[in-house]
C-alpha cells in the first residue's frame, strides 16, 4: 500500500478515534447504553430552553 | 545513449514532481491537524467543527477513491449505456442505509425527514439536468475541485450563489406565487423578523412545502422509525433494498444484459435464469470502487451522527448556534438561535451560507427570510461547523489525488465555464427546492428510509436522461456547423 495512503489514513483514524472516544462518556453518563430509552438521548439542556426549541420546531413542522 | 539518459531525466522529473505531490498531501492532512489541536487547546467548544473537519476529510478521500459523482454516472449510462458507475451509486446507497438503520435503531440518529410531494420530482428534474450540463453534482464538484478542475469551482461557485439569491429575491418573484401560498405563509405567525409573505422561496416553504407530511417507509407500514423492525424492515428492506434492487434489475435488463449474453451466445445457445443472476453479480461486482466507498461512507455518516450527538449531551446543547453563541460569534445566527448543523454529510446548504454571509456584509439583507433567517443562518463561514466539513472535504479529495499521483491544475475554457455556470444555477435551484442535492436530497434521504428522497431521485434520472439527449443534441448540431464550413 501506498505510504502516503497509510500515514494518511492512520491520522485520519488518529483523529476521528479521538472524537469518537471523546463521544462516548457523555452517553454513559445520559444512560444511554444502561437504559436506553425509546427515541433519543438524554440531554442536559436546561428543561425551559428545551421546552422553547420544542415549541419552534413545533412551528416548522406545520 | 542519450535517449536512454533524457529517458532517465523524464522518469527523475516525473518521480520528483511525484513526490511533491506526496509532499503536499501530508501537508494539508498536517494542517487540518494543526488546526483541530491548536482550536480545542484554544476552547473545547471547537472539538465540535473539528468533528465536521475530519469527517468532511474522510468523505473527501472516499468520493475521490470511488469517483462518486451521479453526473459522470447517469451520462456513462444514457450516453455511452455504461453502467458500473450507476451501480456503485446504488451499491452504496443500500450500503449506507444498512449502517443508517443501525444508527437510528440506536437512538442517535440526527436525521430528520422532509416534507415530500411532486415537489421533490419537479426539483430533482431540475437538478438533473444541471448537473449532467455542469459535467458534475454537488458532491461530484467538490471532490472534483479537489482534484485541481477548475470547471468544478466554478460549478460551485455558481450553485452557492444561485442558492443564496434564490433564498432572498422577492419583487417581482412574488407575482409568480399562488395566492394560497402567500396566504398560508402569512399564517404560520413566524417571528416579526422574518418576513415570510415577500420572498418566491418563502412563501413556497411556508405556504407549501410545510404543508406536506413527512413520511418514511418505516411510518408508511404503521412501524417506527428508532424500533428495530421499523429501521430494518420498514427503512431499510421496504425503502432501500427492494427499491434499489429493483433500480439495478432495470439497469441490467436495459443495459448490462447484451454485453453478458453475447459471451454466453458464444458458448451455449440459449440463457438460462441462471446465467442472468451471474451476469447480475458480475455487474455488481464490476463496481466494486464505488462500493466500498459508498460503504465508508455510510460507515463515516453513521459515526459522525454518534460523535455529534455525544458532542450534544456533553455540550449540553441541541444545534452548534449555542456553541457559537457561547464562542462569542452570535453574527448570523439564526432568529431561534440555530445555525446549519445537521449532523450528517451534507453539501448545498453551507454552500449557500457563505455567499449569504459575504451579501449581508456587503449590505444585503439576508437574515429576514425563512431560509437563512429563520432556519440555517449564516455565521462566519471560518466558524461555520458545515464549511468546516465542505473544506475540508475538497481537502480530503486532495490528499487522495495528490497521493495517487491524479491531481492536476485545470484552467476551464469558455465554453465549459458557460455549460459550468448553467448548470450550477439550475442545481442551485433544484437543490432549495428539493431542500437538497444529491447528497441532502437523495442518498441520505434514500439510505434513511425517507420516501421523499426516492421521489427527488426520480426526478433526478429523468432530468438526467433530458441533459444527457439535450447535450447530444447540441454537440451534434455544433459538430454538423463545423463541418459545413470545412471545404474538402
Amino acid at each position: 500500500m501506498d505510504k502516503t495512503f497509510t500515514i494518511a489514513a492512520l491520522i485520519v483514524t488518529m483523529f476521528t478515534g479521538f472524537l469518537i472516544g471523546y463521544a462516548v462518556p457523555p452517553f454513559i453518563k445520559a444512560g444511554v447504553f444502561s437504559e436506553r430509552v425509546e427515541k433519543g438521548v438524554a440531554s442536559q439542556i436546561d428543561k425551559n430552553l428545551e421546552q422553547h426549541y420544542k415549541k419552534l420546531y413545533e412551528t416548522e413542522d406545520k | 545513449m542519450i535517449c536512454c539518459r533524457r529517458q532517465e531525466r523524464g522518469g527523475l522529473k516525473v518521480d520528483v514532481e511525484a513526490r511533491k505531490k506526496k509532499i503536499w498531501a501530508l501537508s494539508i492532512i498536517g494542517f487540518f491537524a494543526l488546526v483541530s489541536v491548536l482550536t480545542f487547546a484554544y476552547n473545547d467548544y471547537y472539538i465540535y467543527l473539528s468533528a465536521y473537519l475530519w469527517f468532511g476529510l474522510i468523505y473527501g478521500m472516499c468520493l475521490q477513491y470511488g469517483r462518486f459523482c451521479f453526473s459522470s454516472a447517469f451520462r456513462d449510462l444514457f450516453a455511452v449505456g455504461v453502467p458500473r458507475m450507476v451501480v456503485g451509486i446504488m451499491t452504496a446507497t443500500v450500503c449506507f442505509g444498512f449502517v443508517a438503520s443501525i444508527v437510528t435503531a440506536s437512538g442517535f440518529s440526527t436525521f430528520h425527514p422532509s416534507p415530500s410531494g411532486i415537489h421533490s420530482v419537479i426539483a430533482g428534474l431540475i437538478f438533473g439536468v444541471g448537473m449532467v450540463l455542469a459535467g458534475g453534482c454537488a458532491s461530484g464538484s467538490l471532490y472534483k475541485a479537489g482534484e485541481g478542475n477548475g470547471v468544478a469551482l466554478l460549478v460551485i461557485l455558481s450553485i452557492s450563489v444561485t442558492q443564496s439569491f434564490f433564498a432572498s429575491t422577492g419583487g417581482w418573484l412574488n407575482a409568480l406565487v399562488p395566492a394560497s401560498w402567500h396566504a398560508s405563509a402569512v399564517s404560520k405567525n413566524l417571528p416579526a423578523s422574518i418576513n415570510a409573505g415577500d420572498g418566491w422561496l418563502d412563501q413556497y416553504l411556508a405556504g407549501y412545502v410545510w404543508n406536506h407530511p413527512t413520511v418514511t417507509f418505516a411510518t408508511l407500514i404503521g412501524l417506527k422509525d428508532e424500533t428495530i423492525a421499523g429501521a430494518f424492515v420498514g427503512n431499510l428492506i421496504v425503502g432501500v433494498v427492494i427499491p434499489a434492487t429493483l433500480m439495478l434489475a432495470v439497469v441490467y435488463f436495459i443495459w448490462a444484459r447484451k454485453n453478458f449474453a453475447r459471451e454466453w451466445l458464444k458458448k451455449e445457445k440459449t440463457i438460462a435464469l441462471g446465467n442472468h443472476l451471474t451476469g447480475f453479480w458480475q455487474m455488481l461486482l464490476s463496481s466494486k470502487r464505488t462500493s466500498i466507498a459508498g460503504l465508508i461512507l455510510g460507515v463515516a455518516c453513521g459515526l459522525q451522527m454518534f460523535v455529534i450527538e455525544g458532542l450534544r449531551i456533553k455540550f449540553g446543547v441541541r444545534n452548534a448556534g449555542e456553541i457559537l453563541t457561547r464562542l462569542g460569534s452570535d453574527f448570523g445566527v439564526s432568529v431561534r438561535g440555530t445555525v446549519f448543523d445537521p449532523g450528517y454529510w451534507y453539501v448545498t446548504t453551507q454552500e449557500a451560507q457563505w455567499v449569504g454571509w459575504v451579501m449581508q456584509k456587503l449590505g444585503w439583507e439576508n437574515m429576514d427570510n425563512i431560509f437563512f433567517g429563520y432556519i440555517n443562518g449564516i455565521p462566519n463561514p471560518a466558524l461555520n461547523p458545515a464549511d468546516w466539513m465542505s473544506i475540508a472535504l475538497i481537502g480530503g479529495a486532495a490528499v487522495m489525488a495528490l497521493a495517487n499521483n491524479e491531481f492536476k491544475f485545470k484552467r476551464p475554457t469558455k465554453e465549459l465555464a458557460v455549460w459550468a455556470i448553467a448548470g450550477g444555477f439550475l442545481m442551485g435551484i433544484g437543490s432549495r427546492l428539493g431542500l437538497g442535492c444529491n447528497v441532502g436530497a437523495f442518498f441520505v434521504r434514500v439510505s434513511n428510509g425517507d420516501v421523499g428522497g426516492w421521489l427527488f431521485g426520480l426526478g433526478m434520472i429523468v432530468g438526467a436522461y433530458i441533459g444527457v439527449r439535450f447535450f447530444n443534441w447540441w454537440t451534434e448540431r455544433r459538430m454538423a456547423r463545423e463541418f459545413a464550413g470545412i471545404q474538402f
